[in-house]
């Protein structure tokens, strides 16, 4: 029996402009806990569209399954969305998910360790002692706890990122090309430190990127999205698991 | 409140509330745009704080010299009529009115006095009459207010008599008695010194009962509390209306002396049932009634000051050998008599035998014979006859007359001959009678059975000096005065023009205050929006993570908060700079005796509800454009 923690099915999409429309459609997607998944495609196949459905800031055209199953029972997700209470999908992105962008993420105001503790404090949760500090160790990022994002490297950002994106122990992170900003050498070391600490963790990652090479070396399972032209007013790009 | 390394803890452990805490350490990230925010406030306010405070000053230091000189609050009457128990008792009733003090005379009147012990110096000052709630002997004052046999005297009389508290001063006063003067004395204690701000004059204060005797004796009246005789008896007879029975027109001239002769506001031409009407409501019997209703009359009216009996031989004066005369009116009186509540109401013959059918009325009054009209005389109504004859027919009755409705009513009795007996529910009396009685409203008058005659055992209070509460109460009370047709006089003129000073500063404060803070409203509503937008990644990074529309909307808000707060912190340690500077350095030198820059608790309570309450909504249009920013942002960098 798989021990999925999150299933979609039957999710379409449709974003229109002057160019024409695009669906996104995905028949089904189920990933599995403590699993690392990747989600690859080309420019304009739909993987920002797709990690926009998954965080709940874009809501489907039409979806038939979207659920969410922890140990403690299933968020159905296409409810929550059809309700449109902000209160309770804030809830659900800053107790179930996480994130890791591109950019960061992180706020130039707080120094790493206030970045660390804000999904704490987001959820009235209390910080034990010494927790940012050995959590922090495990990326050699415990010099930088009291930096600010701005006196940090690339390499050293996009770790704080990662630290806060596994911090608060979430069940899902999503992460959208987090090694864009940095080097491919760094990007390699970065992606492997990512996937063994979420693997410790305990957390599943869907981490969109552009780069096959790279995320086939570390990825469970691979998605990928391949748009095709319907019609010269229709492209239409699928969700295929690898 | 300091932020621990953890970030989320304040110092004692409890963690900061998010909103406080990301809105605080973004503008703590932003040290440079905050303090400039900071300062926008300061700049605009401190300003305003200054501006007004000035003005508070300048109009506190202009109140503080009305309030310290009394005569600001001060009401005098412009006229000396007599006033009674229920005027003083009304006016004490009315709001703002904070001490009311009547005198026997409308202005001081000078008293001659020497020091008893010591120098033996005389002397003469004007005599206060007061009590001890006189608010000249609050605050600052040495001693006991007057008693009746002690003085308070001014700071310059005392200096000048070279007299202290306990010292003993005798006042004399005099009166003239056939060709000679007659001088009585008085020794008093010297209890307490009124300061010379309060007194414009070497006054000498002495309590109401002392004035009053002073006055009586003077009068020729008799003080039997002090011994001093009297030796004018007969009291002023007190009519109405005065009526002239024309017989031919009087012509302009006459009237006009006339009128001016008898001090007469109101003159009108009037049917004599109208007279009687309008001043005997409870009216004659009809037998009385005029027998020629045709016959004009001039009624001369004064309003309630009503007519004396030289009045009424000053207008026969004017009317001269012309065969119209004048004729006092008396009101009708209530009595008690036999036990019976009855109406007394005063006949003349001019008035109500007008038309030469004398002797028709005559007959119908019953055996009272010409002489009734005498002053004790009277006719009794018929439904007093079986009372009269049950008392054993006496040939004498007394009739209680009383003066007022609550417990400062005064009473006088009188023992009047029963003359007969008439129709109707009124008694008849003459109208000299009833005139002299109503005398008694004004001043205290007894009947001398023995002599038969009346005589008046005080000259009564005919002024008064009234103290407002407060400053802007004087032209209120003055306008309240003029409605019930009492001149007076005030300072009203000098706390008209202050309050309009007063309204146009705060007028001109208000604009300029306006001005100021729409201005640093707008910087700050500017600045805040702009922080947003500047932020929108953040922003969305937070709703991303799970920040709640809610938390967002309160950050710009509490931002806000901090700014104004610390902005208006700094305001007042500035203005308490400057404002001091001006009170040490500027006003002596604009020989202003006082602080020139005067912020009270409740100034800084408003300004700071003001600025920082403006401040927060100033922060409202950035609040709800941070709900408005899409998550998505977040993701997308954008």
């Amino acid at each position: 029996m798989t021990d999925n923690i999150l299933v979609l099915e039957g999710l379409s999409k449709v974003l229109s402009s002057d160019a024409g429309e695009f669906e996104l459609l995905v028949d089904r997607l189920a990933l599995e806990r403590g699993k690392f998944y990747a989600l690859v495609g080309k420019s304009g196949s739909g993987k920002s569209t797709m990690l926009d459905l998954l965080s709940m800031v874009s809501f489907p055209t039409s979806v038939d399954r979207f659920e969410m199953i922890s140990e403690t029972g299933t968020v159905d997700l296409a409810g929550l969305i059809a309700s449109g209470k902000d209160a309770d999908i804030s809830a659900v992105r800053r107790t179930k998910f996480s994130y890791i962008l591109q950019s960061g993420g992180l706020f130039p105001f707080l120094t790493v360790r206030e970045n660390l503790a804000l999904p704490f404090q987001l959820r009235n949760a209390p910080v034990p002692p010494g927790y940012f500090e050995r959590f922090a160790e495990q990326f050699d990022m415990v010099h930088q706890l009291d930096k600010k994002p701005s006196a940090l490297s690339g390499g050293q950002r996009q770790r704080a990122s990662i630290l806060r994106a596994l911090a608060g122990e979430p069940q899902m992170v999503l992460a959208d090309e987090p090694t864009a900003a940095i080097d491919e050498t760094m990007a390699l070391i970065v992606v492997k430190e990512f996937r063994d600490l979420a693997a410790r963790q305990g957390a599943t990652v869907l981490m969109v990127s552009h780069d096959l090479d790279l995320v086939g070396r570390f990825a469970d399972q691979i998605f990928t999205l391949k748009p095709h032209v319907v019609s010269p007013r229709l492209t239409r790009s699928e969700l295929e698991a690898h | 409140m300091t932020v621990t390394a953890s970030g989320t803890q304040a110092s004692g452990g409890r963690p900061l509330p998010v909103t406080v805490f990301v809105a605080l350490k973004d503008l703590l990230g932003e040290r440079l745009l905050s303090v400039c925010l900071i300062l926008c406030v300061v700049a605009v306010l401190t300003p305003i704080m200054l501006l007004t405070s000035v003005k508070v000053g300048f109009i506190d230091r202009l109140k503080q010299d009305f309030i310290s000189d009394p005569s600001f609050r001060e009401i005098r009457p412009l006229e000396a009529d007599l006033r009674t128990d229920a005027f003083f008792k009304d006016v004490t009733s009315w709001p703002g009115v904070l001490y009311l003090q009547p005198s026997v005379m409308l202005t001081p009147r000078d008293v001659d006095f020497q020091v008893a012990d010591g120098n033996g110096m005389r002397g003469r000052a004007r005599l206060v009459p007061t009590s001890a709630d006189d608010p000249i002997f609050q605050d600052n004052f040495e001693g006991a207010p007057p008693t009746d046999d002690g003085l308070a005297l001014s700071t310059d009389l005392a200096a000048q008599l070279r007299v202290e508290i306990g010292s003993k001063i005798n006042l004399l006063i005099s009166r003239i008695e056939g060709d000679r003067n007659k001088i009585v004395s008085m020794e008093m204690t010297v209890v307490g010194l009124v300061p010379q701000e309060r007194a414009t004059l070497p006054s000498i204060y002495a309590t109401t009962q002392i004035d009053r005797e002073v006055e009586d004796y003077r009068a020729g009246i008799a003080v039997p509390g002090r011994g001093w005789p009297g030796i004018s008896a007969t009291p002023r007879r007190h009519y109405s209306a005065l009526v002239v029975r024309l017989t031919e027109p009087l012509g302009e001239t006459a009237t006009a002396e006339l009128r001016i002769r008898v001090g007469t506001t109101q003159v009108e031409n009037a049917a004599p049932s109208q007279i009687i009407g309008r001043l005997m409501p409870e009216g004659l019997p009809d037998w009385l009634q005029p027998v020629d209703p045709e016959l004009e009359f001039l009624v001369l009216l004064n309003g309630d000051r009503g007519y004396s009996a030289r009045e009424v031989e000053e207008g026969n004066a004017v009317l001269g050998n012309r065969s119209a005369h004048v004729i006092g009116l008396a009101p009708t009186l209530a009595a008690t008599v036999l036990g019976e509540q009855v109406p007394f109401a005063g006949y003349h013959p001019e008035l109500h035998l007008a038309g030469g059918s004398a002797a028709a009325v005559m007959e119908r009054v019953r055996g009272l014979g010409e002489d009734y009209v005498l002053n004790n005389r009277v006719a009794l109504p018929e439904r007093l006859r079986a009372a009269w004859q049950t008392a054993g027919e006496p040939a004498a009755v007394e009739i209680e007359f009383a003066y007022g409705e609550s417990a400062a009513t005064k009473t006088v009795t009188v023992p009047v001959r029963v003359a007969g007996f008439v129709e109707g529910g009124a008694a008849i009396a003459s109208s000299s009678l009833i005139a002299m009685i109503a005398r008694g409203k004004e001043v205290p008058i007894v009947f001398d059975p023995l002599a038969e005659s009346f005589a008046e055992t005080s000259v009564g209070y005919r002024g008064f000096r009234l103290v407002g509460e407060e400053l802007e109460d004087i032209p209120v009370l003055v306008r309240r005065f003029e409605e019930i047709g009492v001149g007076v006089r005030a300072r009203s003129d000098a706390i008209i023009k202050l309050q309009r000073l007063e309204r146009s500063l705060n007028i001109l404060v208000a604009v300029v205050a306006l001005v100021g803070l729409a201005g640093g409203y707008a910087i700050l509503t500017a600045s805040f929006f702009a922080n947003v937008k500047r932020k929108q990644v953040d922003y969305a990074t937070m709703r991303l993570i799970g920040m709640a529309k809610s938390t967002l909307f309160r950050i710009p808000i509490a931002q806000a908060l901090f700014i104004s707060a610390a902005g208006y912190a700094m305001s007042i340690a500035l203005y308490h700079l400057i404002s001091w500077l001006l009170n040490r350095f500027i006003a002596a030198e604009l020989g202003f005796d006082g602080r020139l820059s005067v912020l009270r608790i409740e100034h800084f309570f408003f300004i700071g509800i003001f600025v920082i309450g403006g401040a927060c909504l100033a922060s409202i249009a950035a609040s709800r454009e941070a709900t408005r920013i899409d998550p998505a942002h977040a993701l997308r960098g954008a």
